[in-house]
This record gives C-alpha cells, sequence and structure tokens, in this order.
C-alpha cells in the first residue's frame, strides 16, 4: 500500500499531530455541522416565531387603536346630551340659518363641550350633521352645501360617502385613509347615525389622522436592525402605505405597490384580504421573513417582516462562534498532539542521538532521560547497556594487553633463546676448534707412535669433535634464521635448486640417487639465502632415507603445485617413512627418529624447514606412511607479510 | 719466504694454530701480538711482511686494526689476513673495505688459512 509505505516516512511528532486531529477533528467537524444546522433551524424558527408575535401585538394595537375610536363614536352617538345637541343645533340651523343669532346663541351654548369632546378623543374634527346633510356643527371647517349635494358633486368625498353610508346602514361606517395634500395629512372619517327612537336625527361624524398609526408602526422593538410593521390600503389595483417605512420615511400615501408586482409581495397578500407568513421580497425587493394580516372592519393590510440576512446574521453569527471554538479547539487539540509527541519523540531522538554517539565510539555518552515511562525504562536499560558495553571493552582491552604483554614476554624470551643459542654455539667453536685442531696435531705428529687402542681412542676424540662442530654449526644456522632478515628478493627457484645440487652432487652421485624434477618451477619472491637453506635441508634428507631404506633404487622428486594465494613445494623420497604419530615431532629440534650412527644429520634441518615457512607466513607438513616413503609440503604465500625487522 | 709475521688473536689456541700453519708453509720468523694496541706496536718495532689478524680482539675490532695498519704504512704496509671465528659473509664484506688482502675462517684443519696463504705465494707476494 503507497500510502502506509508514506507513512513510514513521516516522524513520530507528525503521526501524532495527524493521528490527534483526525481524532478530534472529525466528530468536531460533525457535531458542529449538526449543531449549526439544527441550531440554524432552531432559530430561524425562533425568529420567525417572535417575528409573529410582534406582527401580532402590532396589529393588534392598530386594531385596538382603530376600534376604540370608532366605538367612541359609537358611543357619542348613543348618547342623549349629543341627540339633543344635535336637535337643537339643527332646529337653529333651520329655523335661523346659520348666520342666524339663534344658531350663534345655541352654538355658543354647545361649542365647548363639542371641542372638548373632540380634543379629549383626539380627534382632529368633529361635525354633526343633521339629517338632511347639513354640516350644523365642525370644529374645524365650515360647509355651507348639504353632503347630499356634494355627495352629487364629488363621488371621492370620504365624508359624504361614510354620512350616506352610515345612514342608509343605520351603523358606524369607517371611509378608507385619504390624503389631503394641502395639509400634508391624511385622514381617515368615521360616522356614526344618531337616532332617536326610529327618527333619524342626523350623524356624528369625526376626522382623525395617521399620526398615532405612524408611531405605532414606527416603534421597532423586537425587530432588530431591519424590521418593520407597515400598513396599506387597496386603491384600484394598487397597496397604498398610509404610514412612513422605515427605509423610506416619505412613503405614507406616495408609495404605492401595483398588485402582481414582483416587489412588496407581504403587502400585496395583505391588502388582498389574505393571511399568512413566509419568505417573500419585500418593497425594497429584498428578501424578508414576513407576516401579513388583513383587518377587514378596515380594509387594512398590514404586515411585519425582517430581513432574511438578518435572521441568518443571528445563524452566520452561531456559526462564526462555532468555527472559532473549533479553532480554539484544534489549536489545544495541536498543541497537545504536539507536547505528547515531544514529550514520547524527544527521548526517542535523545536515545537515537546517544546511540550514534556511541556508534561512533565515544562510550561515555548517555541517554539523559529521567521520565518514569516505559521510554525512561528503555533509556535505563539502554544506558545500562551501555555500561555493560563500556565494561566488556575495558575487559576485553585488559585481556588484549596481558596477551600483548605475554606476546612481548614470549618474544623477548624467544630473542634472547636465540640469542643464548647463538653466544653458546659461537663460544663453544673456539676451544672445539682448539680440541680438533691438536688431535689433529696429536694425529699428523705422533700416530706412529701410539698403539691400536691409543690410535682407537684419538679416532673417537677427532669423530667426536667433527660430530660437535657440526651440531654447532646447524644451531648457528638455526639461530642465524631466526636473527637475519634478508631483504626479499625473486628467485627462480629451478636455479636455485641447481645450486644446490651442485653442493649435493657428490652424494646423489655416490648413493645412485635418482632425481626428479619437476620441469616448471615458478620464480618466488623470498629470502634467497633461507630459501637455499629450506631446499638444501628437505633434498639432503630425502637423498639420505631414500638411499638407506631402497639401495636398489632411491628415488627423489622435487614438485610444485598452484594453491591459489600459496606457492606450494614438496619433495618426495621413497625411503623408510614416518609413523603418522611422529608427523609433528619430526619438526622439533633436535628431534632425530633414527640414531645418528643410521642416519647422519643433528635433527635441525627440518626445524630450520620450518622456521623458514613460518618466517615467510607459510606452512609445513609431511605426508607419510611407514614404509611407503615421506613428501614433505611447505607453502610460501604469494604476497608476503610486512617483515618487522 | 723470509717474511716475518704477526699473528694478532686474543686466543692462544688460536696462535698456537696458527702458528703451525703459517710453519708448515714455510713462515719461520712469527711474532705474537695479544690485543689490538700490541699488535700496532709490534707492527711499527718488528716491521713484519705478513699479518694474521683476528677481527674481534680484547681492545678493539680487527677492522680498525687492519684500517690503522694500511693507513700509517701506506704503500710500506704489510699484507693483512683476516681470520675469523664466524661464518658470516658481511665479516667479508668488511674485511674488504678495512683494506684486507684476504679474509679466512678459523678451522682445525686449517684449510682456510692455507689456502689464503698459498694463494698469497701464487701471487708472489
Amino acid at each position: 500500500m503507497p500510502v502506509l509505505g508514506k507513512i513510514k516516512l513521516v516522524s513520530i511528532t507528525n503521526k501524532f499531530i495527524l493521528g490527534f486531529l483526525f481524532i478530534a477533528l472529525l466528530p468536531l467537524a460533525i457535531s458542529t455541522y449538526i449543531s449549526y444546522n439544527s441550531s440554524r433551524d432552531a432559530l430561524r424558527e425562533e425568529v420567525t416565531r417572535s417575528l409573529l408575535a410582534i406582527a401580532d401585538s402590532k396589529i393588534n394595537q392598530i386594531e385596538a387603536y382603530l376600534n376604540a375610536k370608532r366605538d367612541a363614536v359609537e358611543e357619542l352617538s348613543h348618547e342623549s346630551d349629543i341627540a339633543d345637541i344635535l336637535k337643537n343645533l339643527t332646529a337653529a340651523y333651520n329655523n335661523a340659518g346659520i348666520e342666524s343669532e339663534e344658531y350663534n346663541r345655541v352654538m355658543a351654548e354647545y361649542k365647548p363641550f363639542l371641542l372638548y369632546t373632540q380634543r379629549s378623543l383626539g380627534y382632529t374634527d368633529l361635525m354633526l350633521v343633521s339629517a338632511d346633510g347639513h354640516l350644523v356643527f365642525s370644529a374645524s371647517k365650515t360647509e355651507p352645501r348639504s353632503l347630499y349635494e356634494i355627495a352629487l358633486y364629488d363621488k371621492n368625498s370620504k365624508l359624504a360617502r361614510a354620512f350616506i353610508t352610515a345612514k342608509e346602514s343605520s351603523q358606524v361606517q369607517l371611509s378608507d385613509f385619504q390624503y389631503d395634500p394641502q395639509r400634508n395629512k391624511a385622514f381617515v372619517v368615521i360616522a356614526a347615525p344618531i337616532s332617536f327612537g326610529s327618527d333619524f336625527l342626523g350623524a356624528i361624524v369625526v376626522e382623525m389622522d395617521n399620526k398615532r398609526l405612524s408611531a405605532l408602526t414606527l416603534d421597532y422593538e423586537g425587530l432588530g436592525d431591519t424590521g418593520e410593521a407597515s400598513i396599506a390600503f387597496k386603491e384600484k389595483d394598487q397597496a397604498v402605505f398610509i404610514t412612513p417605512l422605515r427605509f423610506d420615511p416619505r412613503a405614507a400615501f406616495k408609495r404605492k405597490i401595483a398588485i402582481g408586482e414582483e416587489v412588496g409581495g407581504d403587502i400585496q397578500r395583505a391588502v388582498e384580504g389574505n393571511r399568512g407568513s413566509g419568505p417573500v421580497v419585500d418593497y425594497r425587493g429584498k428578501n424578508v421573513l414576513a407576516v401579513w394580516r388583513y383587518l377587514p372592519g378596515f380594509r387594512l393590510g398590514i404586515t411585519a417582516k425582517i430581513d432574511t440576512q438578518e435572521v441568518f446574521t443571528a445563524a452566520t453569527r452561531l456559526r462564526n462562534i462555532l468555527l472559532e471554538f473549533s479553532l480554539v479547539l484544534l489549536v489545544i487539540v495541536f498543541s497537545m498532539a504536539f507536547l505528547m509527541a515531544h514529550s514520547i519523540a524527544s527521548p526517542i531522538k535523545e536515545l537515537t542521538r546517544v546511540s550514534s554517539v556511541i556508534t561512533g565510539g565515544d562510550l561515555s555518552a548517555r541517554a539523559r532521560i529521567t521520565t518514569q515511562d516505559e521510554i525512561g525504562e528503555l533509556a535505563g536499560s539502554f544506558n545500562r547497556m551501555t555500561d555493560r558495553l563500556v565494561e566488556a571493552k575495558a575487559s576485553v582491552e585488559r585481556e588484549r594487553e596481558k596477551l600483548e604483554e605475554q606476546k612481548k614476554l614470549l618474544e623477548k624470551a624467544n630473542q634472547e633463546l636465540d640469542s643464548f643459542v647463538y653466544t653458546v654455539s659461537h663460544d663453544l667453536r673456539a676451544p672445539l676448534r682448539g680440541v680438533a685442531a691438536f688431535a689433529h696435531f696429536l694425529e699428523e705428529d705422533y700416530l706412529d707412535k701410539l698403539d691400536a687402542e691409543g690410535k682407537e681412542n684419538l679416532r673417537e676424540i677427532v669423530k667426536g669433535t667433527s660430530r660437535m662442530n657440526l651440531l654447532i654449526e646447524d644451531l648457528l644456522t638455526l639461530s642465524r634464521i631466526s636473527r637475519i632478515q634478508n631483504p626479499y628478493e625473486d628467485v627462480d627457484i629451478r636455479g636455485l635448486i641447481d645450486s644446490i645440487l651442485e653442493r649435493v652432487k657428490f652424494d646423489i652421485k655416490e648413493m645412485k640417487v635418482e632425481l626428479n624434477i619437476q620441469e616448471l618451477l615458478p620464480s618466488v619472491r623470498c629470502d634467497r639465502i633461507k630459501m637455499s637453506e629450506v631446499f638444501l635441508n628437505l633434498i639432503n634428507n630425502a637423498i639420505k632415507f631414500s638411499a638407506k631404506n631402497n639401495k636398489s633404487n632411491p628415488r627423489v622428486e622435487i614438485g610444485y603445485a598452484d594453491a591459489g594465494e600459496f606457492h606450494q613445494f614438496f619433495v618426495r623420497d621413497n625411503g623408510i617413512g614416518i609413523d603418522p604419530q611422529y608427523h609433528q615431532q619430526v619438526f622439533g629440534i633436535f628431534k632425530r627418529l633414527h640414531s645418528s650412527e643410521e642416519y647422519q644429520g643433528t635433527g635441525v634441518g627440518l626445524s630450520i624447514v620450518q622456521r623458514v615457512a613460518e618466517d615467510h607466513g607459510g606452512k609445513v607438513w609431511v605426508e607419510s606412511e611407514l614404509g611407503k616413503g615421506a613428501t614433505f609440503y611447505f607453502t610460501i604465500p604469494k604476497v608476503l607479510p610486512e617483515k618487522n625487522v | 719466504m723470509a717474511k716475518k709475521v704477526l699473528v694478532i688473536d686474543d686466543n692462544e689456541q688460536d696462535r698456537k694454530i696458527a702458528e703451525r700453519y703459517l710453519k708448515k708453509s714455510g713462515y719461520s720468523e712469527i711474532v705474537m701480538a695479544v690485543n689490538g694496541q700490541e699488535g700496532l706496536t709490534k707492527v711499527d718495532s718488528d716491521n713484519p711482511g705478513l699479518v694474521i689478524l683476528d677481527t674481534v680482539l680484547p681492545d678493539t675490532l680487527g677492522f680498525d686494526v687492519c684500517r690503522k695498519i694500511k693507513d700509517s704504512k701506506g704503500s710500506q704496509a704489510p699484507v693483512v689476513i683476516m681470520m675469523t671465528g664466524t661464518v658470516d659473509a658481511v665479516d667479508a664484506v668488511r674485511a674488504r673495505q678495512s683494506g684486507a688482502d684476504d679474509y679466512c675462517v678459523k678451522t682445525a684443519d686449517g684449510g682456510p688459512l692455507l689456502a689464503a696463504l698459498k694463494n698469497l705465494s701464487d701471487k708472489n707476494i
């Protein structure tokens, strides 16, 4: 899996951070998403509900206000005082006219009461209309014409229409709002019929402006930054606002929305007599959440709305809070992951550092980790292991030093022994020479004067001295092999053998030895003088033993084999052979398997061979069986070891 | 053959052995010295025609004595044969370098010395 392969390359710290982030963030993201969604829906519902409540309360306020104004008029119409006043004023108006003394006298009597009533109830005008439609009292205007007359000329006169409708229906009537451009005010007219028994006396009519309604709609409490209530009525195919709007303070009677237009869906629905709520596009063309109602008694549509954006602002705020919370949590998780990873990875890094220092050879380094956890234990056992390593190394070092010391002692002892052998041999020579020389002189000068036994004794002296001389010469040769290091040179082995054969040709001829020498012998890098000692001793031995054992057909063979890194030579005879149990001993100094009577020689020859071979880094061994001849092998490395001269 | 011979050797037996072989070779007048100093003195006083000189002497090395004899006498210097009890090729080279006329090994039968003396007489020195 390539992903797993990549994970292997990630450091522990990063693994921890990734792991923590995954573990912490996945649930966090899911829970945040769920809580955001549910909160958003809940919030939307909540906003809608509170909007509905505010809209309801606004609508109720408006309705209550309008009802109160209408009810007040209706109540006035049922008051007997008002009926009396209307009767009296109508009588005076009809009897003497509006300019008359009588009318003015009656008017003066009732005017303060009527004006007080008008002001206390908050009407802009209060009028009393006689049964035939004449304004017998008005707080602010004079109208000589009958309202019937007005209705003939002005069909749109709210006053006339309200009066006539009220009279005909015998009920309180409310006109639509009407804008008076001259006064820059909107008015509504309320007319209530006044009867006395079954007699229709006339009507009380009031005019009321939209000030109070505007105040109601201008109260934005609970509507946030964009919410508002608006009131409109339907005129022809248009919805006409009668109050200022939050975003259009001059909207009253100026702003109109055609039914079917794309904007102002809420107010269109309200003036059309619908009741409902939902998302719509308002008069500004903005998406809003709106509630709409219709007041049939007043033919007014009312809406309350708030921008969708604001509703969602709360949800957005919630989302931002959640995101901030997530971010803080992320930082905490990240820090925790980092701290935990650090607490695990840094001891591991420390261990790695220390172990690489130790690998580099500095065993004094120790992991500095003091925690009590598993990593602390690991560091502890790592440090103990290093201690052990130091101890082991020290003990190996001590052993090595001991060995080195022993080696030096051995070398020294060997040198001393060689030196001793040399000195002794050398110092023995002079007296021996004296013995031999004077025995010789004795032989020369007095042999005739000795009897047979004397001659025999003298001969034994001479024999003993010459044997001892041989021994000393061999010992000196042996010690010289160790003592003297000649420079290595390339030696033609065939030439070397030929020069040796020259020295022993007498023996070969005398003993009739058949000699076989391998045709192709290599040139070998070695100490020429020592190498000639090797061949001399081996050839001498071979001649001696083959001739002794096999008088009819003594045979000596010299050969070579390439043994990889070594040159391997052998000298073979068909002599008496050597019992395998003596194969090691034959190379020991003065080791003779036979008496010197049988075979001449001192027993130093094979020691010399062994010393030379080993001195060159090679070895020597024998293959033989008793009675079947012997083959002596020796090897010389093709690449010689360095001499420590 | 009436040459006077000086034998310089600390070993009495070796001196006697040498004396015998010298006489055998016809040298009758033989003078002895037991160390280098005495040898040099006798070279001056006795004026020998031949010096038999050991390589190892108690007070000095035979090579040094040989060098001194040859240096002090120049063309009048006696013939010098160096003798040694060891068998070492290096000694022969040193003897030549010291100006010795010949070099031989001490043996009981006196073979090398006799050969060297014969060699001298052949050259008629």
